[in-house]
């Protein structure tokens, strides 16, 4: 491919991956949430004169990835995701009782609302001066005669049937995914790749109803994605963004089963299937997205002028992805003469 | 082997009884040093073997002799004085260390042989070689012959060859005739060419075979047209005969079992001025046999590897230095026999040495050098030289590219390659044609097959932008330029050897024939790779491509193609 091409999707990518060592304020606020949390379990175990419930924090989500992306517009906010492990046995508490430890922590600041969401709680800022920004605590049992570790589920008025201690292995995606290439080469065309497709979809659908999520673009990148660092023919050093997204989205295409649904599992437990939630329609609707994606980019593939390539690529990936000016691109930068060790 | 040795060895085998020296002719005759003689049984009649050996037995395998072959009716391979033929000379390999075994199973060969004979289970042998029991006629001389077999009688043009006895004879066809000059290289005083006839005979025709060593007669030739002819030929031959004539010469072709065709001939001299000797009784006309030795292409060319599948091609090879001018002459050797080659330059000095034209050539244009050499080598090609540029053979009208079955790109020039590409891909698609260039320092050597489907071409290779060609073994940077002076600015040279340009030129061809017979289909890029130590010695940069192996280079055979193409590519 262009170098002109390839340079465009590196600036792309850094238009849209989201840095969080650029907002070290949020980080602060996530810590100091945590540390109210600390406060408030050492307070209740002080009344209630039981043993301190401890707690281990960590990074998850595609914070701890390398696959956030910025929101694509301002309204739409930041995400940071972070886990809570207490030591704690499951049968000793339910996952009810645990979620609203961390609730009650954090319900007592006029500067944030928190919120029960299924598989954890959420703080949401809305500050002056701060990026609009929420954190998701999720909360698991790290202190079990199984060794595992479990999520808990479910919020105060759900189904009892939903209010559960659902197995999970919260560090080993992120494992997973940071290990899932050795060369780093390879491994930053892959978490480019997870970016290019979040903000691929962020574009392409504008409700939540029928969105994919990132994650499930991060397992089938985890399972299906094929670098492209070097040029097939000549095994020339050739970083090719465009080349890979197509054969990516070819991947992704080959997924969908006679029945016109997508599937993928969490590669790691509980292993469910990350486009459960769509219904048949919007599987078409994702699917026909991705037809038309392809095209673009074999399109763009063909296209001999840079910014006419790029043109194409901006309607799929959105205004962050550049077009270099005409002047720049063609003939003109290329060498007209040069030597040669060809003979006959 | 010494006598006394073969003899025991002999009797240790036990094929003959009643083994005693021989003392027959035929074994002096054919040069063995000595012979014995004995008895057996084959296929129930008791028959008299004789077995001799040269000295060198048993570097050479024995040698046997049918001694009462009159007894029965004449077999296939048994000749006058009673040899067998029971193999060709160069089809069996024996195992010197065991002597006695080689005179068990030869002889089981010979038996072999015989019991065939007996059983008359290979009488088609005597058709199969008919030729060859003809040429024992007696007084028999040679005609060398350029003729297509036909069903039809047809008139032939003969002469003399040269100040020889020898005879040359020709369909009637003006290339045909002419080859007379190119075979026997008489540019001057053209031959006086008199006319004969060529005679088919019928399929399946059991004519006699000739017995070795006796003369042929008039009637014998009268039985043959009278009984082994089709209705209409006989009726052109009797036309044909009622002309007046002093002298004849008739080439009969008869269809073998096997599928080819026996020629052999007579020649008729002394005829009476009225009537021709074979419509009625002449007895001064003296009879000569006539052995054909082939020179028709149709025959010479399936003796070589393709045959004659390319006859009907034409090639056009742009450029004939060192890839060209091999290319040009494997062309030729695999049986495409019209070849026009394009090249302004002249043959120096130093070209000698990996050029296929050597120092005899020198001064001469290489496309008039290559063709001089290539038409006196090979008969019956021929060989179009343009001593011009590609670009001047354009713009004069002198090349018709409409004309070609494939053209083979053999300038090493990039520059004029691009160009090239562009044309052909303009004007006539769908023909194969072959870039072939080598990489410096007998590091390798490609050739590009395209223009054969719409997507790959001479471009792609160059579609980078830093004007490298992504198909070399060098790599786009190198410490130094690869043109080295040997005596200033005026004669610069890329230095590689004979052999990186003959292997790139037989690596061309074959892709060329691969194309023609269907076996590629599709654009492709095949490269070979040579040694880099002396390329590396140098202080130069091997590309990428080079550390593939042979099975990695051709599964990325098709993979040169760039889908941005500015000439291939979707515009």
């Amino acid at each position: 491919m262009g170098k002109i091409v390839q340079d465009q999707f590196i600036k792309f990518h850094k238009n849209i991956r989201l840095d969080m060592d650029d907002h070290r304020d949020v980080i602060a606020k996530r810590d100091m949430l945590i540390e109210e949390v600390r406060a408030y379990l050492k307070k209740m175990c002080d009344e209630k004169k039981i043993k301190l419930i401890r707690f281990e924090s960590f990074n998850q989500g595609s914070y701890s990835m390398s696959t956030g992306i910025k929101p694509i517009k301002d309204e739409h906010d930041y995400d940071i995701d972070c886990g809570l492990l207490f030591e704690i046995d499951k049968d000793k508490y339910t996952s009810v009782q645990v979620k609203q430890w961390v609730f009650d922590a954090l319900d007592s600041n006029q500067f944030r609302t928190v919120e029960w969401k299924k598989a954890c709680i959420r703080v949401q800022y809305k500050q002056e001066g701060l990026p609009r920004f929420h954190v998701d605590f999720a909360c698991y049992s790290n202190a079990n005669n199984d060794g595992k570790v479990y999520l808990a589920k479910g919020k105060p008025k759900s189904l009892l049937e939903d209010k559960i201690w659902e197995v999970s292995d919260p560090k080993k995606l992120r494992d997973l995914i940071n290990n899932r290439f050795s060369d780093d080469e390879e491994c930053s065309q892959f978490k480019r790749e997870i970016r290019y497709m979040k903000r691929w979809k962020d574009k392409q659908f504008s409700s939540k109803d029928g969105k994919p999520t990132g994650i499930a673009f991060t397992a089938l990148a985890y399972n299906g994605f094929v670098p492209s660092i070097k040029d097939q023919f000549s095994w020339a050093v050739d970083i090719n963004d465009l080349k890979a997204t197509k054969d990516f989205v070819n991947y992704v295409l080959n997924q969908f089963g006679w029945d016109g649904r997508i599937r993928v599992s969490l590669p790691v437990p509980p292993g469910n299937d990350l486009f459960i939630k769509m219904t048949d329609q919007q599987c078409k609707t994702f699917k026909e997205k991705l037809e038309s994606l392809k095209d673009s980019l074999i399109a763009a593939e063909k296209e001999a002028d840079p910014h006419e390539a790029c043109e194409i690529l901006r309607k799929q990936f959105g205004d962050d992805f550049p077009v270099p000016p005409k002047e720049d691109t063609g003939q003109s930068r290329n060498r007209a003469v040069a030597g040669t060790s060809e003979s006959a | 082997m010494e006598k006394e040795n073969f003899l025991n060895i002999l009797q240790q085998s036990e094929i003959l009884t009643d083994v005693k020296e021989s003392v027959l002719p035929a074994l002096s005759a054919r040069g063995l040093a000595f012979g014995f003689s004995g008895t057996t049984e084959v296929a129930g009649y008791e028959v008299h073997i004789c077995i001799g050996a040269s000295t060198h037995f048993p570097l050479r395998e024995p040698i046997f002799f049918l001694l009462n072959h009159k007894d029965f009716e004449k077999i296939p391979h048994v000749e006058e004085d009673g040899y067998i033929c029971y193999t060709n000379d160069d089809s069996l390999v024996l195992d010197i260390g065991n002597a006695e075994g080689i005179i068990r199973e030869s002889f089981e060969l010979v038996r072999q042989t015989i019991i065939k004979g007996f059983l008359k289970q290979n009488l088609n042998d005597f058709y199969n070689e008919y030729e060859a029991y003809w040429a024992k006629l007696k007084n028999q001389t040679i005609v060398y012959t350029n003729i297509l077999v036909a069903d039809e009688v047809k008139g032939v043009k003969y002469t003399r060859v040269r100040e020889a006895r020898h005879l040359f004879a020709s369909s009637d066809e003006a290339e045909r005739i002419n080859s007379f000059h190119r075979l026997f290289n008489s540019k001057n005083s053209p031959p006086q060419f008199q006319n004969g006839l060529f005679i088919p005979l019928l399929p399946n025709a059991k004519v006699f075979i000739p017995e070795g060593n006796t003369s042929l007669t008039i009637d014998t030739i009268k039985h043959l047209i009278s009984h082994h002819t089709s209705v209409d030929n006989k009726e052109r031959i009797n036309k044909a005969l009622a002309k007046t004539k002093i002298d004849d010469l008739i080439i009969f072709s008869l269809p073998q079992p096997n599928g080819k065709f026996s020629l052999f001939g007579i020649r008729l001299k002394g005829i009476n001025h009225r009537i021709h000797p074979l419509l009625n009784a002449d007895t001064n006309t003296t009879i000569t046999p006539l052995r054909v030795r082939h020179l028709d292409p149709e025959y010479m060319l399936a003796r070589g590897g393709t045959g004659q599948t390319f006859l009907s091609k034409k090639v056009l090879v742009i450029g004939g230095g060192s890839v060209g001018s091999a290319v040009c002459e494997e062309i030729i050797k695999a049986g495409i026999l019209s070849v026009d080659i394009i090249d302004k330059d002249t043959i120096e000095p130093e070209n000698c040495y990996r050029h296929n034209c050597g120092y005899k050539y020198i001064s001469l244009k290489k496309a008039e050098a290559i063709k001089t050499k290539l038409e006196s080598y090979y008969p019956h090609c021929k060989v179009t030289a343009f001593s011009m540029s590609i670009e001047d053979g354009f713009n004069k009208r002198k090349i018709n590219l409409q004309q070609y079955d494939a053209i083979i790109v053999a300038t090493g020039n990039g520059t004029i390659n691009q160009y090239l590409n562009e044309v052909f891909r303009a004007q006539i698609p769908g023909i194969p044609i072959l870039f072939s260039w080598l990489d410096p320092y007998a590091i390798g050597g490609h050739c590009l097959l395209t223009n054969i489907t719409d997507k790959g071409c001479y471009q792609c290779l160059y579609q980078n932008g830093s004007l490298h060609n992504t198909a070399s073994f060098s790599a786009p940077t190198q410490p130094k330029s690869f043109s080295k002076s040997i005596s200033g600015c005026s004669s610069m040279y890329i230095p590689y050897g004979s052999l990186d340009a003959l292997q790139t030129a037989i690596l061309t061809v074959r892709k060329l024939l691969d194309v023609f017979l269907k076996r590629e289909e599709q654009n492709a890029i095949f490269s070979w790779k040579g040694n880099p130590d002396l390329f590396l010695s140098e202080g130069y940069n091997l590309s990428a491509r080079f550390h593939q192996n042979d099975e990695q280079l051709n599964s990325a055979k098709y993979l040169f193609l760039q889908p941005n193409c500015r000439v291939c590519g979707n515009k």
